[in-house]
């Protein structure tokens, strides 16, 4: 009576058998990171700042403020894994080799982050440098917040540069403004991994985007083009997140974990 | 209680993140006025500068940071795992079995933390407006005694607030998060004034009212209100807190 199931052949692989070893490491930290309960909370309250500000017809950029979000994004995504139990002792077991591990986790954290960033910039759904009503606009808005001497007439001017611009513009700037919070995100996951600690690195990449960042910009505009302004991807912007995912890559390869 | 606030103070000047916030709040603010005395000098010079007697003041803006970073790891060092080996377990737990009546554990950590934070809050802002002072001579006028107090109360009250929120949310990040976005250059509280008036009401805005004199925000509050309104916050807050902190499982 007894049903004899034909067991699966041992040479039969599953899926995740079937890929590479990278893929696999890669498969497991999306996974990380989309069951991680801290991140989902992190990501639904940007997101409804973000609808909320758009309702209350704020001045300037949303996207200056809502990148608070993504920054404690990629500090928890990098922090959570020395957080009570350590997960990086086990996570260390299964994958050795650190700087491929620390590259994995960057990549992960930017395939997760991309859908989410473009969620949050459609939401907020403001133009940027690309077309021509939104250049002419951010134009004109620079130029009179050059001379006021703040940024928020800049902004604002950024702002009105809104109206020229048409449907497929706008998921084109959302793109484009995208491409500055994964910059973002993966910044403040560096600092996570480099301080081993949520508030400590939130704190320190909060106030680096948010206070030095603009304050440095608008008081020394000789060092300008060297620091990230936000909601527009640039060189600096690039230059700021690749240091600080290979200081703390090295950090990663050479501390005890 | 006597013993507690000390107890409490001693717990608080024991953390490194803390001391972190000490000399973020005692470093930044006068760096900042030095950083800032040729622009400033412009500013006066072309009339941009409503009241120049604010220039010092202004610049205590940014070491503000330091007394909420000191509210939030008051609360929040308490609600941190305490090892690898015990994942369940908080310093909470041991505050509570050696404190356990939570009213009066609050107010002794609140006086631990105002003590601290006021004292930070004092040097700090002597020591900007003594820096303002000997930068521009004769451009700024002498500080009244009575703004500077001011300014050292709302450097507390703000601590106290933070203390407030991290108390009610059990969360650093949250508070963290939402008070620097909050004291960003162009703040989001800032930007509110412009949608509606009432949002000069809120405390961080209001509170500012107590020593700045020439703030560009469409209600024109006494200081003496400000500060009452800002009061009122706070306390309200501090209640919510101490009432959920009082019922709730720690």
């Amino acid at each position: 009576m007894t049903a004899t199931r034909p067991l699966p052949t041992p040479t039969r692989m599953t899926a995740t058998n079937r890929l590479s070893a990278a893929g696999r490491m890669l498969l497991a930290e999306i996974n990380k990171l989309l069951t991680l309960p801290s991140l989902r909370t992190t990501f639904l309250l940007t997101w409804a700042v973000t609808l909320l500000l758009r309702l209350v017809d704020l001045p300037g950029s949303i996207l200056v403020h809502t990148q608070a979000g993504f920054l404690i994004f990629g500090v928890l995504a990098a922090s959570h894994e020395h957080d009570r139990g350590s997960q990086i002792n086990s996570t260390l077991l299964a994958m050795p080799r650190r700087l491929p591990l620390a590259a994995t986790k960057a990549l992960a954290l930017t395939l997760v982050t991309t859908p989410l960033a473009l969620l949050v910039t459609l939401t907020a759904a403001e133009p940027t440098g690309s077309g021509p009503g939104a250049q002419a606009g951010a134009q004109a808005g620079a130029q009179a917040g050059a001379q006021a001497g703040a940024g928020i007439e800049a902004q604002a001017g950024i702002g009105a540069g809104a109206g020229a611009g048409a449907f497929h513009l706008a998921v084109d700037g959302a793109a484009h403004n995208a491409g500055y919070l994964i910059l973002a995100t993966l910044a403040a996951s560096g600092a996570g991994m480099l301080l081993r600690n949520d508030v400590g690195a939130a704190g320190v990449a909060l106030t680096a985007y948010l206070l030095v960042a603009p304050l440095a910009r608008a008081r020394l505009p000789a060092i300008e083009t060297w620091l990230p302004e936000a909601p527009q991807p640039s060189l600096a912007a690039a230059v700021w997140t690749l240091t600080a995912l290979s200081v703390a890559a090295a950090a990663f390869h050479h501390r005890d974990a | 209680m006597v013993s507690l606030v000390h107890a409490e103070l001693r717990k608080l000047l024991g953390l490194p993140t803390a001391w972190i916030g000490l000399v973020v709040g005692l470093v930044a603010a006068p760096a900042l006025a030095v950083l800032n005395a040729p622009a400033a000098r412009r500013a006066v010079a072309d009339g941009l500068i409503r009241d120049p007697s604010d220039l010092g003041f202004q610049d205590l803006g940014i070491g503000l940071l330091g007394a909420m970073i000191l509210g939030v790891v008051a609360v929040s060092s308490e609600f941190t795992p305490t090892g690898d080996d015990t994942p369940g377990a908080r310093q909470l737990t041991a505050t509570l079995l050696a404190a356990p009546r939570r009213t009066r554990l609050l107010a002794a950590k609140a006086i631990a933390l105002s003590l601290v934070v006021a004292a930070q809050g004092l040097v700090t802002a002597v020591a900007t407006l003594a820096l303002t002072e000997r930068m521009h001579g004769a451009l700024v006028p002498p500080p009244q005694p009575g703004r500077v107090l001011a300014a050292v109360l709302y450097w507390t009250l703000l601590g106290l607030l933070a203390w407030s929120i991290t108390l009610l949310a059990r969360n650093g990040m949250i508070t963290l998060a939402v008070l620097i976005v909050n004291s960003t250059v162009v703040s989001l509280s800032y930007l509110l004034t412009k949608v509606t008036p009432w949002a000069a009401y809120l405390p961080d805005i209001v509170g500012a009212h107590m020593f700045l004199r020439g703030m560009d925000v469409p209600v024109e509050i006494p200081p003496v209100t400000a500060g009452l309104v800002m009061t009122a916050w706070v306390a309200a807050l501090i209640a919510v807190a101490t009432l959920t902190f009082h019922r709730r499982d720690a």
